[in-house]
């Protein structure tokens, strides 16, 4: 029987916490205000729990973008966060070494075939991606630079 | 069309859509009367248009998602019927007949999980699972119940991926007689 008491996703919540390190890190000198604040996230899996979520926005306070997380429990993923900004969004997904495969098993017979392809390509270790879904789903580790592009792409801010 | 050129219709929409979506939001932004004229977000409150985007955009990914599982869940059921046909006898007496169009009729009304453990065995228990959490997802969304917890989440990206991968089994499978599902 499932149990009623469910508690926060630990690891999730620790790789939010180095991810959002992180922006605040690459942002600082940019002449871009962060601000965290709290929400709370429901899952099937881990009941109600709260994290920060980071919001970005350009002196004057006009808004930027938001970090917002979306959930622990994802399939194909061990997390999931949503990059909001002001004419378009982005998500960043956390990847264990190598990414999701999909198996595929046919059985004809007594013979059985089974196949294993990564699901998205160029995931090397583990970490926050960003897949590019458009071209050819290869994922990109997210780092300063590729933070920067995505921002600039969700909102047209250019800060680089 | 066949369930593969329709997942793939669904998902070039959604990927037209947000592209549709980010260039008017940046009219929108930018002020570029020329571009908005006849359109709602004329003498609408920027902010509040903004905020509706927003809601859209998740929108049109859920909606990719529930069109994609409802072209794939035809898929499967065809799938279904077109093996049952194989149990019919040659020639078929008036009861084989009978009871096979029973069952295909029934076939409508089986489960989501039952109907996808069946195909474990054209595309393999992992890929089956994966739709399984699909489907659950995909329920989510169209009860939207705002108090209800979220089940594990897909992306539109990974339903694709899925999906597209089980109907291109489907129809390449031997023996398979694509009919326009």
């Amino acid at each position: 029987m499932e149990s009623s008491e469910k508690t926060a996703p630990k690891e999730f919540l620790d790789r939010l916490r180095r991810l959002f390190t992180d922006i605040e890190t690459w942002v600082q000198s940019r002449n871009m205000q962060v601000v965290r604040s709290k929400m709370t996230l429901n899952e099937e899996a881990y009941g109600e729990y709260e994290v920060d979520k980071l919001s970005l926005t350009r002196e004057g306070g006009k808004r930027i973008a938001d970090v917002v997380p979306a959930g622990a429990s994802v399939i194909g993923a061990r997390g999931l966060v949503d990059l909001v900004g002001t004419i378009d969004q982005e998500i960043l997904v956390y990847l264990d070494k190598d990414g999701p495969c999909i198996t595929t098993a046919i059985t004809d017979g007594d013979h059985k075939q089974t196949h294993t392809t990564p699901l998205y390509r160029g995931i090397e270790e583990a970490g926050w991606y960003w897949i590019e879904s458009r071209k050819l789903s290869r994922g990109r580790k997210l780092d300063e630079a590729l933070f920067l592009d995505l921002l600039a792409e969700v909102s047209d801010y250019e800060c680089r | 069309m066949s369930a593969v050129d329709a997942i793939e219709e669904i998902w070039l929409s959604y990927q037209m859509m947000m592209g549709a979506f980010k260039v008017t939001a940046r009219g929108i932004s930018h002020g570029a009367i020329d571009l908005l004229q006849g359109t709602y977000f004329v003498d609408s409150v920027t902010d509040i248009v903004m905020r509706d985007f927003e809601m859209c955009r998740k929108a049109a990914g859920d909606y990719a998602i529930l069109g994609m599982w409802a072209v794939f869940e035809r898929r499967v059921i065809s799938t279904l019927a077109e093996e049952s046909s194989k149990m019919l006898e040659k020639p078929s007496s008036a009861f084989n007949s009978v009871l096979h169009n029973k069952v295909v009729d029934a076939m409508e009304y089986w489960r989501a999980d039952d109907v996808l453990d069946l195909i474990k065995a054209l595309v393999g228990a992992d890929l089956a699972g994966k739709a399984k959490q699909v489907k659950k997802h995909r329920d989510w969304i169209a009860h939207k119940n705002p108090r209800k917890p979220s089940p594990t989440k897909v992306t539109p990206t990974f339903t694709y991926q899925v999906l597209s991968e089980i109907a291109r089994h489907l129809t390449s499978r031997p023996s398979a007689g694509e009919k326009g599902n």
